[in-house]
């Protein structure tokens, strides 16, 4: 069996890491899935999914270390106006970013819960924000 | 009190009725790609740009496209849902046989604080008398300062042969009472509107031009090679305002653009702040 599950989350600054492992156990407890995985998608190209451990200081250190790989300055190509958008694409170091970080994680479910490591957190990182997102959660099983 | 004076509420979740009224904003302001999104969202967007205020734009395109992009009357309702940190403008067509009555009701009735005109898209020259100075003489009297969508605009019915930010010489002369803003810094009639504002005490120039590049790569180039950050310093400190052009592109972005085009420190707080609160006729706040 599978069900997908839809989650809209409102971000409020411009780079951010939401943990997400809540938000996911909870969803696997109501699918009633005993044995399986659970896929955590995000829908944007301008977030990014990512796996590492809760704590408030390595979220400091992740946000700098995708400022440092890719720099707010630089000779970026996507900062053009795009005649179908009507707009301005000022936004290629958020595209970049996601690009490290992937679209999505996936973990175990064992006897109907999460198989998280000790330290692991499943964050949301929101690379172009504030905005309203949209994570697709896949769960699949028995 | 940091203040954005120039954005467009048109894309906002609770001012979006029906999709062809999208649609008509889409189609004449041309922007097709942009999702809708809510108030509360625009405000943690606002607050993540380190702004306190919005000047809300509207605009009637009643001669040129058969509708305006938001009512006055919608204008009134949208700032009562967020007084604190919106101010919001009227608009007026002037081809409109009841422009000036329209102007009396944008003023006393529901007491918008602001008037936008975009000549180039609204198809009418800015200097002309028999049209436009009833329009001037009553926003003098009632010190309701106005905002001039001058230089390029990216709508599609938008023509350049209005917008030369000279065509409003006359005004700034006639009208010494009446303050209003040059719009997109007048871009590219950059030195323009520098020559305006600086001749002229009521004259003003907004920020909200993106043209090229991004915005800090276009703030830079026109800051210190179209003109010199030096002539803002020193010359135009007290005349030039923050404004973004929301949603075209984000308060934020614009934002760091301005902090990093290479002005005083002092300039800074002024065009951020000190600047929109005397055009705006906020002092007592
Ligand atoms: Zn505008």
């Amino acid at each position: 069996m599978t069900k997908i599950y839809s989650k809209a989350i409102k971000t409020s600054q411009s780079i951010q890491m939401i943990r997400m492992g809540n938000i996911v156990s909870d969803i696997v407890q109501e699918s009633s899935i005993q044995t399986g995985v659970v896929n955590i998608i995000t829908l944007h190209t301008t977030t990014g999914i990512t796996v590492n451990e809760g704590l408030d200081c390595l979220e400091l250190d992740i946000v700098d270390l995708l400022k440092k790989l890719v720099p707010d300055e630089g000779p970026y190509v996507h900062a053009h106006f795009l005649p179908s958008y009507g707009r301005t694409s000022a936004n290629a170091t958020s595209h970049l970013r996601g690009l490290l970080l992937g679209n999505n994680a996936i973990f175990p479910i064992q006897n109907g819960k999460v198989l998280f490591g000790g330290a692991q957190e499943i964050y949301l990182v929101e690379l172009d924000g504030p905005q309203e997102r949209k994570i697709s959660i896949v769960v699949s099983g028995d | 009190m940091i203040i954005d004076v120039h954005a467009h509420p048109y894309f906002l979740k609770e001012m979006c009725g029906s999709e062809e009224q999208v649609k008509f904003r889409r189609d004449n302001f041309g922007l097709y790609k942009i999702a809708l999104q809510d108030i509360d969202l625009f405000k943690r967007q606002i607050a993540a740009a380190g702004i306190d205020k919005v000047v809300l734009l509207p605009l009637d395109l009643s001669s040129t496209a058969g509708g305006t992009l938001m009512s006055n009357h919608d204008m009134k309702y949208l700032e009562d849902l967020a007084p604190d940190t919106f101010i919001c403008f009227g608009s007026i067509d002037p081809n409109s046989k009841t422009a000036l009555s329209d102007l009396r009701t944008l003023i006393k009735d529901f007491g918008l604080k602001g008037i936008n005109f975009n000549p180039s898209s609204q198809h009418f020259f800015p200097n002309d008398k028999a049209i436009l100075y009833p329009v001037y003489e009553i926003a003098q009297k009632y010190n309701v300062p106005i905002c001039f969508h001058m230089g390029m605009s990216w709508e599609p019915n938008s023509l350049l042969q209005y917008a030369n930010p000279l065509l409003l010489e006359n005004v700034a002369k006639d009208f010494p009472d009446l303050k209003f803003s040059i719009s997109h810094f007048g871009w590219p009639w950059v030195v323009e509107s520098c020559i305006l504002a600086m001749k002229y005490t009521n004259v003003y120039i907004d920020t909200s031009m993106l043209y090229f590049d991004s915005p800090r790569e276009f703030f830079k180039y026109v800051f210190s090679s179209q003109i010199q950050p030096s002539w803002i310093d020193r010359s135009l400190s007290n005349k030039v305002l923050f404004g973004s052009n929301y949603p075209r592109i984000e308060q934020l972005r614009m934002r760091e653009a301005l902090e990093y085009a290479g002005f005083r420190e002092e300039t800074l707080h002024k065009i951020l702040e000190l600047n929109p609160i005397r055009f705006l006729n906020l002092q007592g706040e």
